[in-house]
C-alpha cells in the first residue's frame, strides 16, 4: 500500500493503552494499526537486561513470567520523579516510559505515513500543570514535535462531532470539518471511563465553537481499579479454599490479573464468565457473575456518580440542561456504568462509535487544523499549551502549510479555520499566604477552577511585618485553602522593598493565562511599585539538558 | 507572606489517621462506620442530608488526591472509596437496612429507639409564622430539623400559600450545617428577606420573608416570653371598589407591615393607573395600626381625606388610587 505524504499526527496516551491516528485527505480521522496489527498498543514497556526494550502486546505477555522487567501504568505516576518502581533493577522516569510508548507509536506509523512532521498528545483534562508538562516532555524526549496538549473529552467532542455526522449517511467528499457546522448548538455531557483515569467534561457545540464549561473528575479512577477488585476477590477465595495467597508472587499475580481483566471484559457481554489461575500448583476456576462484579466495584461507579453530580451542581447546571451524553473510555463500555448514568440523568447515554480510538481520532483532527496553520485552541488547560517554539524547525513553517494545504481537500483546508475550542481550567491557581491575625498559612485561591480562558485575575495582600524587605509567594495548584491539599509549581519573589514599609503595605499580585497558554505571576508592591515577574518553574522540571541527553540516548534505541 | 519562616506542617500529617487529617473526623474506632464517614448522626434517616453529607465529605478530601507521597496518596483513595460507599449502601433502602440492622447489632443500639428518642429530645428551636397575606395569617409552623419545609400554593407543600403571586413549588427551608437556609425552587422565584431580593438565604432570628404576597416571619421559640397584650388586633384590608386584582383581601398581624403599591417588591400589588410603585404602608403601631403615604403621586385619603398618617380604626376607607379599602379590625 502506498505511504501517504507526511504530516502530523494525534496520539492518544493511555494509561493502559495508547492509539496513534491521522486525517486523511478528506478529513475522515483512521487509526494507524501498530505491528501487531491492533488499533491499540498496550502501554506497557519491557526492559531486558541487555538494554533491549519492547513496547506493547509482547510486554504485557513477558508481565505474566518477568513482572519486575515491565513498566505498566505510569500514566498515573506523571509529575513524579520516578516510576514507582525500579524496572529491571533500574529507576525510571514516567517521562521516558512514556517517551518509549510514544517512539513506538510513531515507529508503527511510518508504516502507513511517509513521515510524522508533529504529534498532539492528549492528557486528561483533570490533569494538573505538572502531569501536562512532564506529557509534553515525554514527546519531546521521544524525539517528536509536540505541536500541543489537549484535553481527552474535548479531543472525544471533536471527534464525535465528526462522527454524528458520518452515520447520518453524508456523502464522501463532504466528509469533512466543514460538516461539523451544520447543527443546532447542542449541550454535551462526556463521561470518559478509561484505563487509570476519569474524566467528566461538559461542552457546548455550536457551530464550529467548542465551549467546555466545565470539567471534573479523578486522577486516579480506571479500568486498573476494577481489575484490583477482581483480583483481591480472587486471591481471598483461593487462598480460603487452599491456604495459598498469589498476592505474595509477582509472576503469580500477574497470571490472576490478567485472567481478571479477561473476566471483566467478558462481564460486559455475558452475565457470567469463569475466572481461572493457579498458584503454588493449586488451581482455581471461580465463577463470577456480573451481579457480584457489580457488588465488588460499587463504590468505584458511585465514585464517577458523586463527581458527575457535582459537576453539574457546580456549573448550576440540571440534567435537563445536557442534551447528549457521550461515553468514552474501554471502561464506559461496563453495563453498569451506562446504567447509573442512566438512571441519574434520565436520558440514554450515547457510546462512542470506537471509544478507545475516538480520542486519538480528535487529537489528530486538532493536530491537522494546527498543520494548516490555524491554532484552533485559543488556550487549553493550565497552561500546558506550549508551542514548542524550541523544536528546531524543519525549512520554511509557510511552506509546510502550503504543503499541508495541498494533501487536504479544499474544503478541509477551509473548514479548519473556522473550528474555535475554548477552556477552563480543571484545577484552581492561587499564593500561600499567612492568615490575617494568626500563624496559620492558608493557599488563598486566585484563579478558581473552572474559569473561561483567558483570563487575568488579581489579588492584594498586605506584607507581614513592618521594614520588610523581601516578599516570597508560593504559587499552588489546587482547590482549597488547606495548603497540604495543594501542589506548589512555583515561587515568586519580590525582593530589595525600600526601607521603612509599614506593616500591612499593600501587594498586588496578579495572575494571567495568555494566549499561548503560558501562567504570567506578577507581583507589584503598590507603595514603591516594586515588582517581580515568574515563570512556572517545576519541581521535578527536566530542563533542555536533561531532555536532550534523553533524546540522544533514546534515538539510539530500537524498539520491539 | 512570610519570606522567613517555613509553613508549619498543619495538625494532620500523613502520619497521623488519615480519617482525622483529611475528613477533620474526631478520633474513635478506626475504620469508622458509614455514618461517622459522612460525619452525620448514626442511622440518619433522611436522603437529602445523606446525599448533601456525601458531596461535602468528597470534596473535602478530594483536594488531597495529589498528595506528594504515595503512601498518604494511597489513604487518600480509600477514604475516597469509604465515601463512595457509604453513598451506595446509604441511598439504597434496601442495602441500608442490611447495613443499619448489622451496625445496630454491632453497637449494640437500638435503633428505633435511637430515632424515636431523638425526634422527642429535639424540640423545635425556631418557628416561621406568616404576618400578612391574603389567607393563612396568624398561621404557625415549629420547625424541626430533620424535615424539609416546602412552601408553595400547592397543596402537597408542607406550607401551602395559596396566592396569584406564588408558585406551585416556590421555596423551601432546610437545616443544613447547623444553620436554616431558605431557598427557592431551582433558584427560579425570587424571595425577599429583609427587603432584599433574592434566592438563597441563611436565616437568623428576626428575618422577614416575603413570598409572594405573603410576609412570614422567622423566628426563635421563645416559650419563656408571656405574649405580649400590647399589639393590636389583627387587620384586614379588603378592596371594596376599584380595578379587579386578584388577591382582593390582605390580612396582618403585628408586627407585620403592609407595603402597598404597584411596584413587584410590594407586599400587595394593587392594578390601577394611579398607583405609585411605593404608595403606602400599614403598619402596626403601639396597640393601634396607622397607615402612611409613601410620598405617593395621588395621594392617600383615610375617609375621603388626604392624609400623611393616620390611625385606623374598624370599618375606615383607605382610597388608594383608584381602590377602596375598608379596613376590618377584629377585637
Amino acid at each position: 500500500m502506498a505511504k501517504a505524504p507526511p504530516r502530523p499526527v494525534g496520539i492518544d496516551l493511555g494509561t493502559t493503552f495508547s492509539a496513534l491516528a491521522y486525517v486523511d485527505e478528506f478529513g475522515e480521522p483512521r487509526t494507524i494499526l501498530n505491528s501487531s496489527g491492533r488499533d491499540v498498543t498496550p502501554s506497557a514497556v519491557l526492559i531486558n537486561p541487555d538494554r533491549s526494550i519492547v513496547v506493547g502486546e509482547e510486554a504485557l505477555v513477558a508481565r505474566k513470567s518477568r513482572p519486575e522487567r515491565v513498566a505498566v501504568n505510569f500514566k498515573r505516576d506523571m509529575g513524579e520523579r520516578f516510576y514507582h518502581e525500579s524496572v529491571c533493577g533500574k529507576e525510571f522516569s514516567p517521562e521516558a516510559l512514556s517517551a518509549l510508548v510514544l517512539k513506538k507509536l510513531a515507529q508503527d506509523a511510518k508504516s502507513a505515513l511517509e513521515d510524522i512532521t508533529g504529534v498532539v498528545i492528549t492528557v486528561p483534562a483533570y490533569f494538573g500543570d505538572a502531569k501536562r508538562k512532564a506529557t509534553q516532555d515525554a514527546g519531546r524526549i521521544a524525539g517528536l514535535k509536540v505541536l500541543d496538549i489537549i484535553n481527552e473529552p474535548t479531543a472525544a467532542a471533536l471527534a464525535n462531532a465528526f462522527q454524528e455526522y458520518l452515520s447520518r449517511g453524508g456523502d464522501k467528499t463532504e466528509m469533512t470539518i466543514a460538516s461539523i457546522a451544520t447543527r443546532a448548538p447542542s449541550t454535551t455531557l462526556v463521561f470518559d471511563l478509561g484505563g487509570g483515569t476519569f474524566d467528566v467534561t461538559i461542552i457546548r457545540i455550536d457551530d464550529n465553537d467548542f465551549e467546555v464549561i466545565a470539567t471534573g473528575g479523578e486522577v486516579r479512577l480506571g479500568g486498573i481499579d476494577f481489575d484490583a477488585r477482581l483480583v483481591n476477590y480472587f486471591c481471598d477465595e483461593l487462598q480460603r479454599r487452599h491456604g495459598v495467597d498469589p498476592r505474595d508472587t509477582p509472576e503469580s499475580l500477574e497470571r490472576v490479573r490478567s485472567a481478571c481483566e479477561q473476566a471483566k471484559i467478558d462481564l460486559s457481554n455475558v452475565e457470567q464468565t469463569i475466572i481461572q489461575a493457579d498458584h503454588l500448583g493449586r488451581n482455581l476456576q471461580l465463577p463470577i457473575s456480573r451481579n457480584r462484579f457489580d457488588f465488588l466495584t460499587a463504590d468505584l461507579i458511585s465514585r464517577a456518580q458523586i463527581s458527575t453530580e457535582m459537576l453539574l451542581e457546580d456549573s448550576l447546571l440540571t440534567w435537563d440542561k445536557i442534551d447528549n451524553i457521550l461515553l468514552v473510555g474501554g471502561s464506559s463500555r461496563i453495563p453498569r456504568v451506562s446504567r447509573v448514568l442512566a438512571e441519574i440523568s434520565g436520558k440514554e447515554p450515547d457510546m462512542a462509535i470506537a471509544p478507545d480510538q475516538i480520542v486519538a481520532h480528535g487529537a489528530a483532527i486538532h493536530a491537522a487544523i494546527l498543520g494548516l496553520g490555524h491554532s484552533a485552541v485559543r488556550v487549553t488547560d493550565t497552561g500546558a499549551k506550549i508551542i514548542d517554539h524550541d523544536f528546531p524547525q524543519t525549512g520554511d513553517a509557510d511552506e509546510e502549510q502550503r504543503r499541508m494545504q495541498a494533501i487536504f481537500a479544499p474544503q478541509v483546508v477551509e473548514a479548519a479555520k473556522s473550528v474555535t475550542l475554548t477552556n477552563v481550567n480543571s484545577h484552581g491557581l492561587g499564593v500561600i499566604v499567612r492568615e490575617a491575625g494568626t500563624t496559620r498559612t492558608v493557599n488563598s485561591l486566585i484563579i478558581p477552577k473552572n474559569t473561561p480562558l483567558p483570563t487575568t485575575r488579581v489579588k492584594v495582600f498586605g506584607t507581614e511585618a513592618a521594614d520588610q524587605r523581601q516578599v516570597r509567594m508560593r504559587i499552588t495548584e489546587g482547590d482549597t485553602r488547606d495548603p497540604r491539599g495543594c501542589v506548589q509549581i512555583g515561587e515568586c519573589t519580590i525582593s530589595q522593598l525600600p526601607r521603612g514599609l509599614p506593616k500591612g503595605s499593600p501587594v498586588e499580585v496578579s495572575f494571567q493565562y495568555d494566549a499561548s497558554g503560558r501562567i504570567h505571576v506578577r507581583a507589584v508592591e503598590l507603595a514603591s511599585r516594586t515588582s517581580a515577574d515568574v515563570e512556572i518553574k517545576r519541581d521535578h522540571d527536566f530542563n533542555q539538558e536533561a531532555i536532550d541527553k534523553l533524546t540522544d540516548a533514546m534515538a539510539e534505541i530500537d524498539i520491539e | 507572606m512570610n519570606e522567613s519562616e517555613e509553613q508549619k506542617r498543619p495538625a494532620g500529617s500523613p502520619q497521623s489517621d488519615p480519617y482525622t487529617a483529611f475528613l477533620d473526623l474526631p478520633p474513635g474506632p478506626r475504620p469508622p462506620h458509614l455514618y461517622q464517614v459522612l460525619d452525620i448522626e448514626v442511622f440518619c434517616p433522611h436522603p437529602e442530608q445523606i446525599t448533601h453529607a456525601v458531596r461535602k465529605q468528597f470534596r473535602k478530601v478530594k483536594v488531597y488526591e495529589d498528595y506528594p507521597d504515595r503512601e498518604t496518596r494511597e489513604k487518600v483513595q480509600n477514604i475516597i472509596n469509604h465515601i463512595a460507599t457509604a453513598n451506595t449502601v446509604l441511598t439504597d433502602p434496601n442495602q441500608r437496612e442490611v447495613y443499619d440492622e448489622k451496625l445496630a447489632a454491632h453497637l449494640k443500639l437500638d435503633r428505633e429507639a435511637i430515632l424515636n428518642s431523638r425526634l422527642a429530645a429535639r424540640a423545635p428551636e425556631y418557628r416561621l409564622q406568616v404576618l400578612a397575606g391574603p389567607a393563612q395569617v396568624g398561621m404557625h409552623l415549629d420547625l424541626m430539623t430533620d424535615r424539609v419545609i416546602t412552601i408553595g400554593s400547592d397543596p402537597h407543600n408542607v406550607a401551602t400559600l395559596t396566592g396569584s403571586r406564588t408558585q406551585p413549588m416556590h421555596a423551601q427551608l432546610k437545616y443544613l450545617d447547623n444553620e436554616w437556609i431558605i431557598r427557592t425552587h431551582q433558584g427560579k422565584p425570587t424571595i425577599i428577606v429583609n427587603d432584599q431580593r433574592c434566592t438563597e438565604f441563611l436565616l437568623a432570628d428576626g428575618d422577614l420573608i416575603d413570598i409572594g404576597s405573603y410576609r412570614l416571619l422567622f423566628s426563635r421559640i421563645d416559650l419563656k416570653k408571656k405574649p405580649s397584650s400590647s399589639v393590636p388586633p389583627p387587620i384586614s384590608l379588603i378592596v371594596r371598589q376599584g380595578p379587579s386584582i386578584p388577591d382582593p383581601v390582605m390580612h396582618a398581624v403585628a408586627p407585620a407591615s403592609v407595603l402597598i403599591g404597584s411596584c413587584e417588591t410590594a407586599l400587595w400589588q394593587l392594578a390601577g393607573r394611579r398607583q405609585s410603585k411605593h404608595h403606602c404602608r400599614v403598619e402596626a403601631d403601639g396597640v393601634f395600626w396607622q397607615v402612611r403615604d409613601l410620598h405617593s403621586d395621588s395621594g392617600t385619603f383615610v375617609n375621603d381625606e388626604k392624609v400623611r398618617q393616620s390611625i385606623l380604626n374598624h370599618r375606615d376607607q383607605i382610597t388608594v388610587g383608584e381602590c377602596c379599602i375598608q379596613v376590618s379590625l377584629r377585637k
